[in-house]
């Protein structure tokens, strides 16, 4: 709040621009499905100091280029993004890569999106999630690497992380990490509810519920946090009712009230309004405490989650377990993704065959990834030689005791169901945590939130020039 | 016209006496309004760097906001002219004005509690009734030097639920758990910070309008054996009432303004805050979230029109009371 008197003015003028900074930094918690580092809102990066001598712990990527090397700017921000930029520049002398922290997320995106408008300053290779890519696409900003050998990368890659950088035969990106999900949960608080084996099918999941419930009144089987829209749509995608269907150009499928996703809607409504399924804000300090006093049983995880949670419990240490995700019908092995990121060359670069070659490498190879996937970065990989390591599968973490949980996040990533990511996902972000706020508060239900957020993304679309088709 | 006598008639001078004579006033006019005209450039050039800004940073972001919103860019068709749709949409958009209401619900509790307790401090301090007041005046004005974001984060990290160390000293008092960023609570919250925020500041105001009352009031007042809660509510207040009145509006203008404790506590909770929980943070979120620049800019201008016309009402009442002569 600033009082406008012209003592205040100057203070008012530094409040508003760190205000801005400070809520570009808040929309990317609230938006960014956190790729490739196990803590929300990662912002951690490297910052170029052009001044100071580089030093083995500087974060300067360029120490080791040489002076006739090729020059590419790369904007990222997951943790150990550098270390793997280094890596690159010492084993590629005639291609200097130099890495900028240009913000996380939407706070990039938007930074991106004006450079692109004004014609310069904009990088070479920007980390662009999947969900966003299309917004890219539809305003022609990215470079089709199909021209550009990346087809080679393809069988290296999960099919979903393809399926969601490609149209077609035109690829726009190069996938890195991955969000697939899987049912993570505390194997004693089941087990002392009579449940041994994890509820193969959504309604084994119910029934679950249900008997934990009877146990102990104050207990749920999960937590579904109605506000967070990357998490939903990741479910959405895995029951088969994701949403949306787009494959290009001015056409647009939006389907929140089909038969589909309105069953989704009243399988999750149906467990809030029986407490057996809580709604607090993910990643709020009232989840932890829920998953750690044995309140909430288990969670619907992303392959990233684990790593994060073990820093925020402290009680269930070990006790928890992984298996594949609930699923619409028995013996099935659907997953869906939350999360994930990719790296996209940007329209305009001189350097595209160079800028090719280095996102090939920075999500296709070993030498990458075994930085990615290292303790630093933490990333969990759309690479496929890696999802298949056994030393990658049988990595055990302090949370998940003597299990080992990367062996049944792989075989999910391999599984995601297919979504297609319409070109309006950063209006559909910042719109959907308003109209689903009432479903926490419990004053509508999930099925009128959908009715809702419906009318109100298609009249966005419309308005943008597309033409909407509805519900099927 | 004696002085015409006093003077003789400039050298080369021609004509009559009257002719002279009305030559030498005008002389001694434009020798005062030489004076005058310095005096106005001076004047000019003190002012000049505050014009420049305020033109640089003010007008012309200004008209270019009213120039955009009269346009919309589409991802699909590009730039086009729309007339006055933009302040269509935004007049009809119930989301926008659920964010006016909100935040002149929130002034009106924020700035009478600000300006009250702020009173009373000053009040104190002035009756010089309490020791080391000097001191405790600084230790007062300093939330005022914290920058919003700052005490914003600062705030969220003590009544974070569950975590901060407010909401775990209630829980501790037995008095359960109290969520302060709920639906709820948040309003109370955001009031509860800015009003620590801002109170110092008008506090300091008041105190220096305070200061300003002859002492032989308050000894007349004494004399006469009023109390010191007298001398403060039926003397002192009366006579600072141009103050508090200026300050309401000033304070009223912030609020309607609330921007940066919403936009911070939200990172700490995203769902605490909605899209259009104030009109900046709607203005904010269209032109920046959803990218409808154009159409921020019309809620922008509306808003300004609304903050113009509560600026337009406070003046008038204070000239009323006779202020500005």
């Amino acid at each position: 709040m600033n009082v406008p008197n012209s003592r205040a003015a100057g203070r008012v003028g530094m409040r508003r621009t760190s205000a801005l900074a400070a809520v570009a930094a808040a929309s990317v918690l609230a938006l960014s499905a956190c790729s490739g580092s196990g803590d929300d809102a990662a912002t951690a990066g490297s910052k170029d100091s052009a001044s100071s001598a580089p030093t083995s712990t500087a974060s300067s990527t360029t120490a080791s280029c040489s002076a006739g090397a090729t020059k590419l700017t790369f904007w990222g921000w997951p943790t150990g993004y550098d270390l793997a930029v280094d890596k690159f520049n010492q084993t590629h002398p005639d291609i200097c890569v130099d890495l900028e922290n240009a913000g996380a997320a939407g706070d990039e995106y938007t930074k991106l999106s004006d450079t692109i408008k004004a014609g310069s300053g904009a990088p070479d290779v920007a980390t662009i999630e999947y969900f966003e890519l299309p917004s890219f696409e539809v305003t022609n900003s990215l470079v089709d690497l199909s021209g550009y050998g990346i087809d080679s990368a393809k069988s290296n890659e999960a099919s979903i992380a393809w399926q969601q950088v490609s149209q077609g035969s035109h690829v726009y990106a190069m996938p890195v990490d991955l969000g697939p999900m899987a049912l993570f949960y505390n194997q004693k608080q089941l087990n002392a509810a009579g449940i041994t084996q994890p509820p193969a099918t959504w309604t084994d999941f119910a029934a679950a519920a249900d008997k934990l419930h009877a146990k102990d009144p104050k207990a749920a089987i999960t937590n579904f946090d109605p506000e967070s829209p990357q998490d939903v749509l990741a479910l959405m995608q895995q029951y088969g009712a994701f949403p949306f269907t787009y494959t290009g150009g001015s056409k647009l499928g939006i389907s929140f009230t089909g038969a589909k996703q309105m069953e989704f809607a009243k399988y999750w409504q149906d467990l809030i309004d029986k407490k057996e399924a809580t709604t607090a804000a993910d990643f709020s300090p009232q989840q932890w405490a829920d998953f750690d006093s044995g309140a909430t049983a288990s969670r619907l995880s992303p392959a990233w989650g684990p790593v994060g949670m073990q820093l925020s419990i402290k009680k269930t240490i070990g006790d928890w377990r992984t298996a594949t995700l609930p699923q619409t019908t028995a013996g099935g092995n659907a997953s869906g993704s939350w999360g994930g990121s990719t790296l996209a060359v940007i329209k305009g670069t001189p350097h595209a065959k160079e800028a090719a070659e280095f996102v090939k490498w920075f999500g296709g190879s070993d030498d990458a990834w075994q930085i990615l996937s290292g303790d630093v970065a933490g990333a969990f990989p759309a690479y496929v030689p890696l999802l298949n390591d056994a030393t990658f599968q049988a990595k055990k973490l302090p949370i998940t005791g003597d299990s080992t949980p990367n062996a049944v996040f792989a075989t999910a990533a391999q599984n995601v169901q297919a979504a297609q990511w319409p070109p309006i996902m950063t209006a559909a972000l910042t719109q959907w945590t308003s109209t689903f706020a009432g479903v926490t508060k419990g004053t509508e239900t999930l099925q009128q939130a959908f009715t809702a957020f419906q009318s109100q993304l298609t009249k966005y679309a419309t308005a943008q020039g597309f033409s909407v088709t509805g519900s099927n | 016209m004696s002085q015409q006598l006093i003077h003789p008639p400039a050298l080369g001078a021609v004509g009559d006496d009257r002719a002279g004579g009305s030559k030498r006033p005008q002389r001694r006019r434009s020798a005062s309004s030489r004076r005058e005209s310095r005096r106005e450039r001076a004047g000019a050039a003190f002012i000049a760097p505050h014009m420049l800004m305020l033109g640089l940073f003010m007008l012309v972001p200004t008209v270019y906001a009213v120039y955009s919103s009269l346009f919309a860019t589409k991802l699909i068709g590009g730039r086009q002219w729309v007339g006055l749709e933009n302040y269509r949409t935004v007049l009809h958009s119930s989301e926008f004005w659920s964010g006016v209401v909100r935040v002149l619900v929130f002034g009106a509790i924020q700035v009478p509690l600000t300006l009250a307790i702020a009173f009373g401090f000053a009040a104190l301090f002035d009756a010089g009734v309490i020791r080391g007041s000097r001191f405790l005046r600084t230790i007062y004005f300093m939330p005022f030097a914290v920058p919003g974001v700052v005490a914003s984060v600062m705030w969220s990290f003590l009544l974070l639920p569950g975590f901060g160390s407010y909401a775990k000293a209630l829980d501790r008092l037995g008095l359960g758990h109290v969520d302060f960023f709920s639906s709820r609570l948040i309003l109370p919250t955001i009031m509860l910070i800015v009003i620590w925020e801002w109170t110092g500041y008008n506090m300091t105001i008041l105190y220096t309008s305070l200061k300003s009352i002859p002492k032989e009031v308050t000894e007349a007042a004494i004399m006469e054996g009023a109390s010191l809660w007298r001398i403060i509510v039926h003397i002192k207040l009366p006579m600072v009432m141009p103050s508090i009145v200026m300050l309401v509006f000033l304070n009223a203008v912030g609020a309607l303004q609330l921007f940066t404790e919403p936009s911070i506590l939200a990172s700490f909770q995203p769902q605490a805050v909605s899209f259009g929980f104030t009109p900046t943070l709607f203005v904010y979120h269209t032109a920046v979230g959803s990218g409808e620049y154009e159409l921020g800019a019309a809620a922008a201008v509306i808003l300004a029109l609304i903050i113009g016309a509560l600026s337009v009402a406070g003046f008038a009442v204070r000239r009323r009371n006779g202020e500005f002569r």
